[in-house]
């Protein structure tokens, strides 16, 4: 174990990231849209965050603000203590070789003319710190190939001689290319079939369990998959991060009304569980960011709600064990 | 192909409560292109009951939507259906001419379809009134007044507020859910005895997915009408179906109750898949345990059975026999393999 096991690897607080919608010949503004409005976490090392909502609830856009692949509107985002929110563009480079990202598409995120070795060892070309001789680097991709559970002899091959899980497993190479404590997976599975989703599960597990520290924050919108890889889970809604605790506690014991409606949507694979399933349907669909409810946005949908609701914003508040819920109700 | 079943696949010895609405025998469709032919659905047999929801089961590849796309005639070149029959109400589809009149008055009338994609299976042109009222114009002969009313009745009954209003807006002024609304709107506006959806929540987010499997049930209920899941989602069918079907490769391997299905599965496939999905409710240290390899190409299938590279409890009859066919276990419970894997296993099975 790592001395410091216990240290928080990322520290976000506050964030905020605004996009402008502007209109007009002069670009005026003329509306944000709150993508993410006030999130704050934190992930240990070694540890894996989920992070689930349904689309357009911002988890992505907190994802890519991680990356500073975003400047955020606000707040602060501490990685090994250090505040990256603010970073001028040319200092980023230097953090990016810390954290890395595995992108949703396996099919898209891979040039399609390169081939699967230079794809993988191009971060090592970039953060020149890997590159000494021609051996060194071949050894590195090598190493690379087999980590993820690829032959090397088909580093030569380009993307499209791939299968969807392969092509995954290329771009899981890549983001460990070089040796990142935090990797970003934003949806990493989705656009995968059933049988071969779990090859890449185990793979991240794998890893995980392999290389010291290495930390994931897993953005998802599948819930089993996220609650499966996941330590802690943090439920997000409209920009906001509504509960947030361990992900074997967050089934058990749901607090916040989103989280329970989102749990009872998800079928379970087995029809003896599901019949004695209580479900709860939500009315509605998602507002826009663009023009949230105001107070607790959930509440135009929430079936627990009371005028009190619309008034504040719920802060997120600690109910004992690190489980963390905004709702005036719990 | 010796191997499918014959018109006998699914003998019925105990009475059947329902009547017997659909009956699929022997179905292959095939794909002739360049690198060869692809047999998309080799030898399918199933049958619906009246008032039933049944599961169909895979993953992309496997056949399942060309299945469902073959028994409404809409497979177009270079597909080609090839064998097989399609009883509906004592009649074989398949006999009727795909543009003729009598295949005209089955396809959206007696079967309807809703599709996968809500963006791209409602015509952006059109508005909801015009793409609405043109089914039951044509199908059941109504006046545009009239058709225009059913149409506002219809809208509301899927839970679109203030439907008069939104009538004559356009495709693109609805979210992803609503269209998904409209077209169940749209599957049900003539009275159909079988809804077939493909893939009916899959672009759609978790909580949109459970209201509209909620009110898809509802409906079919409501309209008394049989439906037809298909699906890659286990929980889904585990949800909602009475019966289910798993494909593979083209084929059916593996049919039964629900029950029958989660609570005993047989195929060494459908094993894998259980126990290669998370649940919510897993033990907390659970291992999925993946399937090896990589679903077969179609094209120039072995004659074995194609699930075969990836099993983990073949025989040597295997790789020796052609593919299994589907034999019966219990009660509605068949399978297609000839390992006993019940005998086996030596773990608890998938649950």
């Amino acid at each position: 174990m790592s001395p410091r096991q216990d240290e928080n690897i990322l520290d976000v607080r506050g964030l905020k990231m605004y996009f402008p919608v502007t209109r007009g010949l002069l670009q005026r503004k003329v509306a944000d849209v709150k993508a993410v409005d006030g999130v704050t976490f934190t992930i240990r090392r070694g540890e894996t965050l989920g992070l689930v909502g349904e689309s357009g609830c911002g988890k992505t856009t907190v994802g890519r603000c991680v990356l500073r692949l975003y400047q955020p509107t606000a707040g602060q985002i501490l990685f090994e203590g250090e505040d990256i929110s603010s970073l001028p563009e040319s200092k980023i480079r230097h953090i990016r070789n810390n954290i890395a990202l595995i992108f949703q598409d396996p099919y898209s995120s891979l040039d399609p003319r390169q081939s699967a070795g230079s794809i993988v060892g191009e971060p090592l070309k970039i953060h020149h710190q890997w590159v000494g001789s021609r051996s060194e680097y071949n050894n590195r991709v090598e190493q690379l190939f087999r980590l993820v559970g690829l032959d090397p002899s088909m580093a030569d091959r380009y993307p499209h001689e791939f299968s969807g899980g392969q092509r995954q497993r290329i771009g899981v190479a890549r983001a460990l290319a070089c040796e990142p404590s935090l990797i970003v997976c934003d949806e990493p599975i989705s656009a995968l079939d059933v049988s071969i989703q779990a090859q890449i599960i185990n793979l991240l597990e794998k890893l995980q369990a392999g290389i010291k520290g290495l930390t994931y924050l897993f953005i998802a919108h599948d819930l089993s998959v996220v609650k499966h890889i996941s330590d802690r889970v943090a439920v997000m809604y409209l920009g906001r991060i509504v509960e947030i605790t361990k992900s074997k506690t967050l089934y058990e014991n749901p607090l916040h009304p989103y989280t329970k409606a989102l749990l009872s949507a998800v079928p379970i694979a087995d029809p003896f569980v599901e019949e004695k399933r209580e479900r709860i349907i939500l009315k509605g669909e998602v507002p826009t960011p663009l023009n949230p409810p105001p107070g607790c946005s959930f509440h135009p949908r929430c079936f627990m709600a009371k005028p009190e609701c619309s008034q504040a914003v719920p802060p997120l508040h600690d109910v004992g064990g690190g489980h963390e819920v905004a709702c005036f109700r719990v | 192909m010796p191997s499918t079943p014959g018109s006998e696949a699914y003998s019925s010895d105990e009475e059947k409560s329902m009547a017997e609405l659909l009956k699929v025998e022997n179905l292959k469709t095939q794909f002739h292109t360049e690198s060869g032919v692809v047999k998309a659905v080799d030898g399918v047999s199933y049958y619906i009951d009246e008032q039933e929801i049944i599961g169909l089961v895979g993953e992309s590849g496997c056949g399942k939507s060309v299945s469902q796309l073959s028994v409404m005639q809409l497979i177009s070149t270079p597909g080609k259906i090839v064998g097989g029959e399609v009883i509906f109400e004592g009649q074989d589809l398949l006999k009727y001419k795909t543009h003729g009149p009598k295949m005209r008055s089955i396809r959206g009338a007696k079967i309807a379809m809703i599709f996968q994609e809500p963006m791209t299976s409602l015509n952006p042109v059109l508005t909801i009134n015009q793409q609405l009222t043109e089914m039951l114009e044509l199908h059941l002969k109504m006046s545009k007044k009239a058709a225009r009313e059913r149409a506002i009745e219809l809208l509301g009954m899927v839970g679109i507020p203030s439907a008069h209003n939104r009538i004559d807006d356009y495709p693109h002024q609805f979210s992803g859910g609503m269209r998904q609304r409209v077209m169940i709107a749209m599957a049900l506006s003539c009275n159909p005895r079988i809804v077939i959806a493909d893939e009916p929540t899959t672009a759609l987010d978790v909580t949109t997915q459970a209201q509209l499997l909620e009110l898809m049930k509802d409906m079919v209920e409501r309209f008394k009408a049989s439906l037809v899941i298909v699906t890659h989602n286990l929980g889904v069918v585990a949800r909602y179906a009475q019966r289910i079907y798993i494909m593979y490769a083209g084929r059916i391997v593996e049919a039964g109750t629900t029950k029958d299905i989660f609570g005993k599965p047989r195929h060494p496939y459908t094993i894998g898949l259980l126990k290669c999905i998370p649940r919510l409710d897993e033990e907390e240290d659970r291992k999925l345990v993946p399937i090896k390899g990589l679903p077969p190409n179609l094209i120039n299938m072995p004659p074995t059975c194609a699930f075969l590279p990836r099993c983990s409890y073949k025989i040597k009859k295997c790789s020796q026999k052609p593919w299994p066919p589907l034999t019966r276990l219990h009660g509605q419970h068949y399978v297609g393999c000839y390992v006993n894997t019940e005998e086996m296993r030596n773990e608890p099975a998938a649950r």
